[in-house]
Order: structure tokens, then sequence, then C-alpha cells
């Protein structure tokens, strides 16, 4: 059933597929980013508010692991959508911040929250763009008769990986943990997924893998131009290499995967994008050409939560079951660099409400 | 590509500096003291907008003066 064309785009179209109920958890600690007027002055702050539109995030608490935090989400879902969880034959976990180097935090997952030992589980490690992973995983599991139903659980605990002295990412990232169920349907999913490996330096943790093992000078403090310190255990991100990546390439793997769907651009009722920040999800919006409507954001009090904004969005805006999502496009970009799109409907699928929104 | 729209242009992406500040020869990273990485992204877009091009960190890195990246727009235009 599985339908993969190779053009200028991995693209495949998937039948018979369900995205069936998004929870999405939220931890209670916030931090607000007027808490640093006095480190920065408030001029600073308030010019980085503006532009970002972030004005706080939600931050884990220190023994709180992303897996903890999907699996609330997850246990959740299965509670309320009343889910036998003998029925769920695949676990796909979505994060950068895994609990352990090895093993698969999937598999630590599959133990906690009862599932079968039939179970098949992976970790797909990315963050921004990882959803659509997550979901074309789900989607070929269920499509090749492997499984009936699919766990997709995404949430990183970014704050852990950001120097408290890099301002430039402590104003953006916040932690979540999401869970979405998806499973044999009645409609089909278009995926669209593309990569670009010659920019892997402009979003990393240089040390701390094998290339680059922990030693004493990964730890030295360095500053750079905009006065933001970090060591190389911590996250980097080059936020204009980013903006130029994200707007030369998102808007038209949409509206390549639009083409392949077939479908007339003005009937896509919503645009789902990564919650980057305001100025990123504006522009990208702009180079699309559609209307501020169609393309919401709940970046305000959450910031960019990775792998998880997508579905966290969904579970903030749509938990009325109100809207007519027939036509959806969800897109995911960053760390790769990698870049992805999915076309489906979202008509049948439950959204519940953030957990401690 | 006329370069004296250009320096308009990228002054326009400043809020408290003066077009007057901004001249061919302006060593915008070091001279301006508003510029920093949020003005950084606002230029790329601007870039964007209104010539087509989309430049690249590396090519703001690159350029010491308004000239220099008027340059690198005007060569891909």
């Amino acid at each position: 059933m599985v339908d993969i064309h190779n053009y200028e785009f991995m693209k495949a179209i998937v039948q018979n597929i369900r995205i069936a109920a998004v929870t999405s958890y939220l931890p209670k600690r916030k931090f607000e980013m007027v808490s640093l007027n006095e480190l920065y002055g408030a001029k600073e702050i308030s010019n980085i508010i503006n532009t970002t539109g972030i004005v706080s995030v939600r931050i884990a608490d220190d023994d709180q692991t992303s897996s903890d935090m999907c699996f609330k989400a997850a246990q959740y879902l299965i509670q309320i959508e009343n889910i036998d969880q003998q029925e769920i034959g695949g676990l796909v976990f979505v994060s950068q911040t895994p609990d352990y180097i090895l093993p698969a935090t999937s598999i630590i997952l599959q133990n906690r929250l009862g599932f079968s030992k039939e179970t098949v589980c992976i970790d797909i490690h990315y963050g921004c763009s990882g959803y659509i992973y997550g979901l074309f995983q789900a989607a070929l599991w269920i499509s090749s008769g492997a499984c009936e139903k699919v766990l997709v659980l995404a949430g990183d605990t970014t704050s852990k990986m950001i120097n408290p002295k890099d301002k430039s990412l402590i104003m953006v990232f916040g932690d979540c943990g999401t869970a979405t169920l998806v499973s044999k349907g009645n409609s089909h999913i278009g995926f669209s997924i593309c990569s670009d490996g010659s920019g892997y330096d402009r979003l990393i943790i240089p040390a701390g893998g094998f290339r680059i093992p922990r030693s004493d000078k990964t730890k030295e403090l360095l500053i750079d131009e905009d006065n933001n310190g970090r060591t190389l255990e911590d996250l980097y991100m080059d936020g204009m290499s980013i903006l130029s990546f994200a707007i030369s390439n998102v808007h038209k793997n949409i509206d390549s995967l639009i083409g392949q769907m077939e479908w007339n651009k003005e009937d896509v009722k919503l645009y789902a994008l990564h919650q980057a920040n305001n100025f990123m999800v504006n522009y990208i919006r702009k180079k699309l050409k559609v209307n501020e409507e169609k393309v919401p954001t709940n970046i305000k009090n959450y910031g960019n939560t990775g792998p998880a904004s997508i579905p966290l969005l969904l579970s903030d805006m749509f938990s009325s079951g109100k809207a007519d999502l027939d036509k959806v496009i969800m897109s995911g970009f960053g760390v790769g660099l990698s870049w992805g799109s999915i076309a489906c409907s979202l008509n049948n699928t439950n959204f519940y409400e953030p957990i401690n929104k | 590509m006329d370069i004296n729209d250009f320096i308009k242009n990228f002054a326009c992406q400043f809020d408290e500096t003066p077009e007057s500040k901004f001249t061919a020869q302006t060593k915008f990273r070091t001279e301006i003291e508003e510029w920093d990485s949020l003005r950084a992204l606002s230029v790329i877009a601007m870039v964007d907008d209104v010539y087509g091009v989309i430049i690249k960190g590396g090519d703001i890195r690159n350029s010491n003066t308004v000239e220099d990246l008027f340059n690198i727009v005007n060569s891909r235009e």
C-alpha cells in the first residue's frame, strides 16, 4: 500500500491511517523572561521578547526527564481514550534528551506503560522536525500490517542542554512532552522529508558524543560576540543560518507536498508549523502567502518546545473540537539540518487540552 | 541594484540608529551599537523580501561594511 515516488523530494502517501488522539504535558515550573531584566537590562529583554514573541516558557524539574513528561501525556491519553494497553503494537519516542546513552528510552517506556512484550520500540533522535519522522514511522508500521496502533511520544527537556549564560537560547526554548495515537483508519497521509547534513554544525552540541568526548577542555566557558556564554557541552544555535535555511526551504517543501496531494492551496484549513519563534513562523507564513488565521501560534507562553511543538499546538488550540480540520499541513524544521511536512485530515482526531495548561 | 536604496533599506531595520549614520563604508557589525543578532535576522528577511536573495549567516559575518554586503547581494540577484 505504500507508494513512494522519488522526484526532487522524499515523498510518500500512506493509505488507511488515522491520527486518532493528541495529548500533551507541560511541566509546572514557569520561567518568565522579565526575570532577566536585572541581568541584561529591561530594554534589551523587551526587544528580544518583541521579536521572538516568547514571554515565558515551562521548565522541567531537575529530576524530570523527557520520558517522564511523555509518560504522563501517554498515561492520560490511554485513560481518556479508554485504550487497552495490549492493543499498542508500536512505540516511537522522538527526543534528543533520552534517559540514557543506552538503552533506547522507548523500551523503558514500553515497560512503564504496561505494553505487551510484542511491542516494537524505536527512538528517533531528532528535534524540531522530529514529530514528522515519528508520524512517518508510525504510519509505515501500520501500513505494513506490523501494528494496528502506534503511540508516538515526542518531547524534549532542551532547557537542560542550555548554558544559563546563553540568553540567545534560554529566552527561546521550553520543555514539554506529548503523546499521539496513530491507528488504522480511512484517510491517507502525505509525507515529504528532506535532509541537508552540510548544516550539521549550525544547531549542535559539539562535545559529549564519540567524535569529541568530554574533557576539561570541553568544559571551558567561551563567550561569543553577542556576549552569550557556553561550553562545547552545551547547545549551540546559529540563529542566522537557521533562519536562512528555514525561509529557503520550508514553504517549497509544503507547496510541493500540496501539489503531490493534488490539493488546492486555498482548501488547506490549517498550517501547524513548528513553533520556532514568532519572527520565523510569521516569515514562513509570508513565504507561503497564507492568512494569519490559518497559521496559529502559541509560542508566547511555551517557547520552542522542539519535537513537542506541533502536538502541543494542536492540543492547545483545538481541544474544543469545533474547527474543520479536513485538510491540514504540519511542518517541522531544524536540527540536522532536516525538514519535513505532512498533509492529512485531522477531522477524526481527538485533541485534549495540555495537562498543567 | 542601487547602493543608495540598499543603504536605505538596511537602515530601516534599525529602530534607534538614524539613517544618516549609514553609508556604504559603515562597518555595521562594529560601528553601530544597535547591531545584534536580532538586527541580523531582520536584515536577512529584508534582503529576501526586497531583492529575492537569501543570504546566510556566513555572508553577514564575512561582511565588514554595508557595501560588502551589497556586493554579495548584487552578485546573486
